[in-house]
């Protein structure tokens, strides 16, 4: 049975750690960063100072987390393993899946932080240029936010199965095909260059990328300083669907991890 | 029986435990010796559910092993403990006691007492990034005793401890004893095993080759060493050019 104190205990413990190792605080520091890099670029640039700022911030932002979120995301089990913390947690009574509940959450929690913390100064570094709206901000950082619990899920389950390096390049290579796979398709699909897509190699990829989480569909940078999209519960949506992809990961994560000598 | 293992198997590549039997009694104080690789971590893993046994069956409490039984009744001290360099060891306490369900206050009272008793009062607040190998292995034990368990599984509890350290842990098991809580140690030092336990079990290859009162046991070991060579193959033998 889950408990939501043990839960809690984990959860601030790991938040705790985090904070205390240099790569949590490294998080908050590289999003500072990202958004003075923004506003550098766009002191430098003659079209339209705002939107290269946020552009700039955004992309920096949406890559350092990334990664990062992988990196935690496949070293948490093996580190708590090394040290035999697991061990420990374990033989205290805690459930397998809450521990995989906990760290997990822990480690989203840390990302929201950061990127709260990060969007801040954005907003701040941006003072003196052209307003922008900042809904479509908040919302493609949102939809950042909600793309992280896939992300990390999907690199705790990877690492239940191979070394964590290996986890970690697996999944950063799955994620920079699923956020591309928008674009592969539309350029398979182009007459001009034979319609790829029909062939064998190309149009099994696309297939399988289909039954993987849809992470493009979390990538809404393209409408920073223009416009919202249509959809007003295309928020919503996303929450729904990072939800049940991280549930489907963190249940497999935990299927796995029952069955696992420690 | 506190503590029951019937016809435990376990494989990895080789078979690591081979049919192992044995039951632990209210108040029973046990040993668990071998050589290393003799399969001692593993069946203390088993038994903790910590690793699943191909077959056989483990009971604590007589029942079959649960979350709750073992946050309540069981206190375990892992080989070699790494803990979290970031934390103090009155951190480390206070977040066990708590998966333990221990109130707030009793979590700080036995911290405090625990940490006093084991000589880290000093230290308790700093980081544990900072601790030697005893200080880890001390805090490993507090932990293990923060919840006043009823069967306490320690594997190799005097790794790493000075002599001082080695004494009043072994004074403190004592009392343990003495009130009535089940011990498993699992040890080398044979003295430690003679002055803690009742019985002892010796692993060999996985397989229970003596189950007996600890003298006996231990009477039967050390004959069998001084009669075998140090190891099967001499390392500094012929062809090293070395003389002894």
């Amino acid at each position: 049975m889950v408990s939501a104190r043990r839960l809690g205990a984990i959860v601030k413990l790991r938040l705790r750690l985090l904070f205390r190792q240099k790569l949590g605080l490294g998080i908050f520091g590289a999003l500072a960063g990202a958004a003075l890099a923004g506003r550098i670029a766009a002191g430098l640039s003659w079209t339209w100072p705002a939107k290269v700022h946020w552009d700039f911030f955004l992309g920096i932002n949406f890559s350092i987390t990334s990664i990062l979120a992988l990196y935690l995301g496949s070293q948490l089990y093996h580190e708590e393993r090394g040290r035999r913390t697991l061990h420990l947690t374990l033989a205290a009574g805690v459930s397998r899946t809450e521990w995989l509940v906990g760290h997990l959450f822990a480690t989203w929690l840390l990302f929201v932080g950061a990127q709260a913390f990060g969007t801040i100064v954005a907003f701040f570094s941006a003072t003196g240029m052209e307003s922008v709206d900042p809904a479509p901000i908040l919302l493609a950082q949102a939809a950042l936010a909600l793309e992280y619990l896939i992300l990390i899920s999907g690199a705790l389950f990877a690492s239940l199965w191979v070394r964590p390096l290996l986890a970690f390049l697996a999944t950063g290579a799955l994620t920079v095909f699923l956020h591309g796979v928008d674009s592969i398709e539309r350029i398979l699909s182009n007459e001009q260059y034979g319609r790829f897509v029909d062939a064998a190699g190309p149009g099994a990829a696309l297939w399988i990328s289909r039954a993987l989480p849809p992470l493009h569909w979390f990538d809404l940078r393209d409408f920073v300083a223009y416009r919202l999209p249509e959809d007003p519960w295309l928020l919503a949506k996303l929450a729904a669907l990072a939800l049940v992809w991280s549930t489907l990961l963190t249940s497999a994560a935990a299927a796995r991890f029952e069955r696992m000598d420690l | 029986m506190i503590l029951e293992a019937k016809g435990l198997q376990k494989r990895y590549l080789a078979p690591v435990l081979v049919d192992v039997s044995f039951g632990v009694r209210p108040g029973e104080s046990v040993a668990l010796v071998g050589a290393n690789g003799a399969g001692k971590s593993t069946l203390i893993k088993i038994l903790l559910g910590l690793a699943r046994a191909d077959a056989g069956e483990v009971r604590l409490f007589e029942s079959a092993p649960s979350d709750e039984i073992l946050r309540e009744k069981v206190g375990y001290l892992p080989e070699l403990p790494g803990f979290w360099g970031e934390l103090s060891a009155v951190d480390f306490l206070d977040f066990m006691g708590r998966l333990r369900g221990i109130p707030a206050r009793t979590r700080a009272e036995r911290s405090a007492k625990l940490l006093d008793a084991l000589g880290l009062k000093e230290r308790g607040a700093r980081p544990m990034a900072g601790y030697s190998k005893g200080m880890l292995q001390r805090t490993g034990i507090a932990q293990a005793l923060l919840h006043d368990p009823k069967l306490l599984v320690l594997d190799e509890p005097m790794s790493g401890l000075d002599p001082r350290a080695q004494e009043k842990l072994r004074q403190i098991l004592l009392k343990l004893r003495e009130r009535g809580v089940s011990l498993l140690i699992s040890s080398h030092a044979l003295d430690d095993i003679r002055s803690l336990t009742d019985r002892t079990l010796v692993l060999e290859k996985g397989r229970l080759l003596h189950d007996g009162p600890t003298k006996e046991v231990l009477d039967v070991l050390v004959e069998k060493y001084r009669s075998s060579e140090p190891w099967d193959e001499d390392p500094m033998g012929a062809g090293t050019g070395v003389e002894w």
